[in-house]
């Protein structure tokens, strides 16, 4: 139980404001443990391009479906690009594609029944992370696996049901379901000449004979705790080959791995070049994953910056640059909250998570009106995290100075503040000395 | 010594044309709208006080060159408050350089040196001493290569100075040894009066501070020392700020360059890149000759590589160390050479380069950048014909 503060006899934020307490958050970062009030509306237009580049177009086509793309924000307003939900949408729509292998989504963009019967496919997220040894590729790749495994439709997790598709499919002995899909499996895997998978390594064995048997919470514990992090650099990527092939055995046409943060592999990793070639090796030349899977990176520019030399450059990997034309149809850019409607919307869903159970008020934006929201929303140029972090800040100092009415005069100075804050791009104009 | 003392502003001189052009709009502006502008062209916030002083110092060299009227400027960040709103207003000089600078960015350049080079007689004393032959400039970066192989730590180091000792031999024969001639008995003499000084005045920090944070500072004011007095007797006898900032100055201006790359030296080279022409008896400036510009330079640019690859003595070289070599054989600036080896890096039918990316970061502070690679390592093959 929260403590309560001895101010006066109104307590502002619940009898005034109709909010059990502040809903925005003073740093709305995502992560998976944390994941927030998600509101794909405040994407406007980028959200239908999101299904449409990385899954409908690739959907389209009977082999070949690989997309290896960027999720980017290069929105001129803020020229790092950071807080426009790049995140939250990638792990976010995976985990809702993943309740009914995308039966739903499809279903929205009007695709067909029996298509959508047809084409079930899954969806994984994954980010660099130092603080939990998630430095290489393969190692970030094995997290997204983890991701689809554990998603769940609210009453069984992914794993399980994939696995039941499989028992279908090859119509698995009774009683002796895991050794059916283990050996199902071990010819799948055969099938591909150019995967170079040693079956009889013993984590290997063990990873498969987890896969194929339906403890999900054993299989999770033993990718994530009992795979140590060298087997997971030298190797991870053969376990995602094998889950991969798990997949398409359970009829699965298609998956996206997301991948985030891709900024601190160039940070962080110590054999970039190993991990590169690794990297593109698997995901471009290593069936079923060259034609089956696609891969999509978060960007920015300042992760472009970090890992410019060495992508393209280097390793020859499709280019992730968003300002090249020629990569337009792998590349959605987030341009943040282009309408007054796309930020009521955020806003008045948030305050609706906190509000008071039977309060009554005149507007869902309630203390704020249209016209703050969309004041906020133009001096934060937009970004949706500091759009969430500015409402988060004037309702605090509302409260704080008792202000029953929140209203524009109150909002400016906080607006002004925030001005300061700039946004404005570098000047064209250039200073320097020209070469003589 | 130096006839005059002088206070050349730490600043850029890029940021003197973008405070200038602040008064396009209006002839009249304020200290905090420069600094707002300064804040802009820099993307960090307004908020706050963040460039005071870049303000100020741009705008006072500005009024010094008589572009602007202002009276007098805030000496510290409580002074800046109460003047930052303080009316700035635009002489008819002023605004004849913002006009060159639109037409002719080049001329506006050369017009700032030429100004300057009248009102500083530190730049005057430098650009006479450059002219005439390189300097090589012992600037302390490290305890063990420059002060003496007896420190092998900062803890040795301060705990020396804490009992206000200091291997002053060590410091004087490695000098003598970077400066490529033998200190004279009067610089010696200066040095250690200057030394048992520091001393004294240094003790007490050896004993209270962190000994890295200390050897840092510690080595920042063995450089006013050492500096000034090898270089005395070319009248550059002024502290190591003021140095850097002149090298900083004639990289701007394209007229000289320094650098610590060149495996000749261990010190900073600073060359000239052009020629100046002086009238007056030193006073004034007659005329600015690039002789070693993109174009003469550019001219068998790859034979000229060559011959500097070849004075390396190895088959993959340092691009930096090469660049050093080549701009200091050719007088010309490194920004010269970066922009010739981006033409000419596929080599042509006599010569062939090969190049490697230079992966990690920060060995060097300006990294021969060819496309979108930093170059670490070079090789030059002159091909059988």
């Amino acid at each position: 139980m929260p403590i309560k503060l001895k101010r006066g006899s109104t307590n502002l934020m619940q009898d005034v404001y109709g909010l059990q307490e502040n809903p925005f958050r003073t740093a709305p970062i995502y992560s998976i443990d944390r994941r927030g009030t998600y509101v794909p509306e405040m994407y406007g237009d980028q959200y239908d391009e999101f299904y449409q580049k990385f899954f409908l177009n690739p959907l389209t086509k009977a082999s070949n479906k690989q997309v290896i793309g960027a999720l980017w924000s290069t929105h001129s307003g803020d020229s790092l690009g950071k807080g426009y939900g790049k995140s939250m949408l990638m792990a976010e729509e995976s985990m809702q594609i993943n309740t009914d292998l995308g039966a739903t989504k499809l279903r929205k963009f009007g695709v067909e029944d029996a298509d959508i019967e047809e084409n079930p496919f899954v969806a994984g997220y994954c980010t660099f992370d130092q603080a939990k040894d998630v430095k290489s590729f393969a190692a970030a790749l094995l997290d997204a696996v983890v991701f689809i495994l554990e998603s769940s439709d609210g009453d069984r997790a992914l794993h399980l049901k994939l696995r039941e598709r499989i028992c279908q499919r090859i119509e698995a002995e009774e009683g002796f379901e895991g050794e059916s899909i283990e050996r199902a499996l071990s010819k799948e895997l055969r099938r591909y000449r150019g995967l170079n998978i040693q079956l009889t390594h013993a984590t290997v064995r063990s990873f498969i004979e987890r896969l194929c048997h339906d403890d999900t919470e054993e299989l999770v514990k033993f990718i994530r705790h009992e795979i140590g992090p060298r087997v997971k650099a030298n190797q991870g990527f053969n376990f995602v080959h094998i889950f991969n092939a798990f997949l398409m055995l359970a009829g699965i046409v298609y998956v996206v791995y997301f991948v985030d943060q891709i900024e601190n592999f160039a940070k962080f990793a110590r054999n970039q070049e190993r991990d590169l070639k690794i990297l593109r090796e698997s995901i471009c030349q290593t069936s079923p994953t060259a034609e089956f899977a696609s891969f999509v990176f978060q960007m920015h520019i300042q992760a472009l910056q970090v890992i410019e030399d060495w992508w393209d450059n280097i390793e020859h990997l499709p280019s992730l640059d968003a300002s090249k034309p020629i990569n337009t149809m792998r590349i959605v850019d987030l341009k943040g909250l282009t309408t007054p409607k796309e930020a009521t919307t955020l806003a008045a869903r948030y305050l609706a998570e906190k509000r008071v159970l039977g309060f009554r008020v005149a507007s869902e934006l309630h203390p704020f009106d249209e016209d703050i929201v969309e004041a906020i929303r133009q001096a934060v140029k937009g970004n949706p995290r500091k759009f969430l972090e500015q409402l988060g800040a004037i309702l605090d100092n509302a409260a704080d100075q008792q202000r029953k009415k929140i209203d524009l005069p109150f909002v400016q100075p906080y607006l002004d503040d925030d001005s300061s804050e700039t946004n404005v791009l570098p000047e064209e104009e250039e200073y320097t000395n020209p070469e003589r | 010594m130096a006839a005059d003392t002088d206070s050349l502003p730490r600043i850029k001189l890029e940021d003197l044309f973008l405070t200038i052009r602040e008064f396009e709009k209006d002839p009249a502006t304020t200290l905090e709208r420069l600094r707002c502008r300064i804040c802009v062209n820099r993307k960090h916030k307004l908020g706050g006080d963040l460039y005071w002083s870049t303000a100020r110092d741009n705008a006072i060299e500005l009024q010094r060159l008589g572009l602007l009227e202002a009276g007098s400027f805030p000496k510290d960040k409580k002074a800046y408050e109460l003047m930052k709103e303080k009316q700035l207003r635009i002489t008819p000089e002023g605004n004849a350089v913002i006009a060159l600078f639109r037409s002719d960015r080049s001329a506006a350049y050369d017009g700032l040196f030429k100004a300057m080079y009248a009102v500083h007689p530190y730049l005057r004393s430098f650009v006479k001493a450059v002219m005439q032959h390189h300097l090589v400039a012992p600037v302390i970066t490290s305890l063990k290569d420059h002060v003496s192989s007896k420190y092998a730590s900062a803890k040795q180091l301060s705990d020396d100075v804490a009992e206000k000792q200091l291997d002053t031999e060590g410091l004087l024969s490695l000098t003598e040894k970077r400066i490529q001639r033998p200190l004279t008995p009067a610089e010696v003499s200066t040095i250690l009066s200057a030394i048992r000084t520091l001393l004294e005045e240094s003790a007490y920090g050896a004993i209270s501070e962190e000994p890295i944070d200390f050897t840092k500072k510690f080595l920042l004011k063995l450089n006013d020392i050492v500096l000034p007095n090898v270089f005395r007797s070319m009248d550059l006898a002024f502290d190591y700020r003021t140095h850097r900032t002149l090298w900083g100055f004639g990289q701007e201006w394209k007229l000289w360059q320094s650098t610590s790359a060149h495996p000749d030296y261990d010190g900073r080279v600073v060359h000239r890149t052009a020629t100046i022409r002086l009238a007056l008896q030193g006073e004034s400036v007659e005329s600015l000759i690039y002789d070693s510009g993109l174009k003469n330079t550019g001219e068998n640019f790859l034979f000229k590589l060559y011959q500097a690859y070849l004075k390396l003595k190895n088959t993959y070289v340092p691009a930096w160390s090469l660049r050093a070599v080549f701009c200091f054989d050719n007088l010309c600036q490194d920004s010269v050479f970066d922009k010739l080896m981006e033409e000419h890096y596929t080599g042509s039918d006599e010569y062939d380069l090969q190049l490697e990316i230079h992966r990690q970061k920060g060995q060097h502070d300006r990294p021969l950048r060819i496309g979108n690679r930093n170059i670490g390592l070079v090789r030059v093959v002159r091909r059988q014909l």
